[in-house]
């Protein structure tokens, strides 16, 4: 059962005072501020390696040991937020805008617009998307985080749009748009005063469930040789390096652990927001 | 039911057709000779190089080449993997459709076990969390999904592997010999989609039990019980096949990490080493064959609502 749009302007306000919203969203400041600075948590020099004490586990000063290399594995854990962080904001925010401006469009104008969206969005939509990236991404040679942003984002901007054309078109025939539409508000005000802004809420929790995919995205690629390449550091290099290994030494899984605890954040901040639109308690 | 069938088979062949057409079209838009890539850097013997672009309609127009390609998907010839030993003269690696019929059976022996623990599992406990929404009980299965959710197939597989194969030395952490070594990584395989399941099912159970058939068979005197696991679970049941079918891909990216993590000879693990090896061939052959069964299994997935949930039959009961 949906919230009208009178409640879910109250749920909103509710919702960012309640600590199904504020928990997550601490936690992403936190993992936020690691990739910005991990010096603030006590990291190192990620670089600062000695191969004397490769694979050693954890000792004082050293709490997650060492990696294959003899780099500190705290410090290298802490690096990999930035990496993992930054290709998942930029693929949410590009994906945010793709599916605002083609989602839009193709619900206002209608017509051929509308049909050739469709269409292109079904093509896409039966694509395993791994996969997909992972062919795309063995084209590209020197993969940083602006080709896996790059390569993940054409291949995943369909969802966001199918859901801005949704929630546009069903808005778009509310009284109160008629309403503003008899009182001469041209298309783009509509659309920008009047439907948008009542579409917050879902864009939102969409986003912020996407952004736990894209996490997990990235990590998985690059765990496959087909994400970002050394010498960066990340998540899914330490998981890859991890294989074979984890028994001689399990806290190389550790990164497992933080890459858990993003993608866990993003999806209950996702449910938090969604229970703004959809009454549930 | 004909027109419907009709319909449905032929947005499906377009979507086929028009991603053949994406992935030819951006391929021959790509600079440089494929050919020569093959070699590169060496120079590749003349009368190979002409017997590779013979081999690949290299000379033909390009309709020509994008309508032998669309045949040639159609008819079972998926293509080859890259030769391994191209320098010592082989012209082409194994064909796709070999390979798949070789792995095929492994990764379906994980497949089907996790299919089935998603639906079963997914289905029950969510609407267990639908009908105790308000109890404990209820509530403790909402946030476990929610948190579950959380925990990416990678990091799963491995933490599974680590604790019960090897810590506890419950199974042997690699490969699949008798039951209990299906275990694990079914588990790996499943839980993500389970959760969704449990959360789509947990809503849509809430919003079936408001309905006034219900209302109608309560007041028949049937029990609570088999109105929401017969009557109510009958009319779910499509879209729950429909959510499962939807998530093909997470279930695709599952089998190459757990196939990999595991140390499985299927399909999964055989993708894993596509990519290391770069064997671009053998990685869009099974782009192109996997999108096949994804449109081809969203076809099935619409014909089970036709054939469970009544109201679709008429065109406008979809939701």
């Amino acid at each position: 059962m949906d919230h009208g749009l009178e409640e879910r302007v109250g749920a909103g306000r509710r919702l960012v005072r309640s600590p199904a919203f504020l928990a997550p969203v601490a936690l992403i400041f936190v993992l936020a501020a690691m990739a910005v600075s991990p010096e603030l948590f006590g990291a190192g020099d990620p670089f600062d390696c000695s191969l004397s004490r490769s694979l050693d586990g954890p000792r004082s000063g050293h709490p997650f040991g060492f990696d294959l290399q003899g780099c500190d594995y705290y410090t290298r854990v802490l690096n990999g937020a930035r990496s993992s962080l930054a290709v998942a904001v930029l693929v949410v925010v590009l994906t945010g805008l793709i599916g605002i401006v083609v989602g839009s469009l193709s619900a206002m104008r209608g017509g051929w617009v509308d049909a050739a969206v469709n269409q292109l969005t079904d093509v896409l939509l039966s694509v395993p998307l791994l996969l997909a990236a992972a062919f795309v991404m063995t084209l590209v040679g020197d993969r940083g985080v602006l080709e896996v942003v790059v390569g993940l984002t054409v291949l995943s901007w369909p969802p966001m749009t199918r859901l801005v054309r949704a929630e546009v078109r069903s808005l778009h025939s509310r009284e109160y748009v008629d309403a503003a539409r008899a009182l001469g508000a041209g298309k783009m005000r509509l659309l920008r005063r009047h439907i948008l802004p009542n579409a917050i809420w879902p864009i939102l929790a969409f986003a912020a469930g996407f952004t736990a995919i894209a996490v997990a995205a990235e990590a998985i690629l690059t765990f496959l040789g087909a994400g970002l390449e050394l010498p960066a550091i990340s998540w899914g290099l330490m998981l890859a390096q991890a294989r074979f290994r984890s028994v001689a030494a399990p806290h190389l899984l550790i990164p497992a652990l933080f890459l858990s605890a993003t993608v866990a954040a993003f999806v209950f901040l996702s449910e938090a927001c969604r229970r703004v639109f959809e009454a549930d308690d | 039911m004909g027109g419907f069938v009709v319909r449905r088979v032929a947005r499906g062949a377009l979507t086929l057709v028009l991603l053949a057409l994406l992935v030819h079209g951006g391929l021959a838009l790509l600079p440089g000779d494929p050919i020569r890539a093959l070699f590169a850097p060496l120079d590749p013997d003349p009368e190979i190089y002409q017997a590779l672009r013979d081999q690949y309609h290299l000379d033909e127009r390009w309709i020509v080449q994008f309508l032998i390609y669309l045949k040639d998907m159609f008819t079972g010839d998926w293509g080859h993997s890259f030769p391994t030993n191209i320098r010592g003269g082989a012209l082409r690696g194994a064909p796709v459709m070999d390979i798949v019929k070789a792995a095929g059976p492994t990764s379906l022996r994980l497949i089907v076990p996790s299919v089935v623990v998603q639906l079963i599992a997914g289905a029950a406990l969510g609407t267990i969390a639908a009908v105790y929404r308000g109890r404990i009980g209820g509530r403790a299965v909402y946030v476990a999904a929610v948190a579950l959710l959380g925990i990416p197939v990678i990091a799963l597989a491995y933490s599974l592997q680590t604790t019960f194969a090897w810590k506890l030395g419950w199974v042997t952490m690699t490969g699949l010999t008798g039951w209990p070594t299906y275990v694990l990584p079914v588990i790996s395989m499943s839980l993500t989609t389970t959760c969704l399941l449990i959360l789509f099912a947990r809503s849509r159970m809430r919003d079936v039990l408001r309905q006034p058939f219900i209302k109608t068979a309560t007041s028949l005197g049937i029990r609570k019980r088999r109105i929401v696991w017969i009557h109510a679970m009958k009319v779910s049941m499509a879209s729950f096949i429909t959510l499962i079918v939807a998530n093909i891909g997470q279930l695709i990216t599952s089998l190459i990490i757990v196939e990999t993590i595991y140390s499985i000879p299927g399909l999964g693990h055989l993708l894993y080493t596509a990519i290391y090896d770069r064997d671009r061939a053998l990685l869009l052959a099974m782009l192109v064959v996997s999108t096949g069964f994804v449109v081809v299994a969203n076809m099935l997935a619409d014909a089970a609502h036709f054939v469970l949930d009544p109201r679709t039959r008429t065109g406008d009961g979809q939701d």
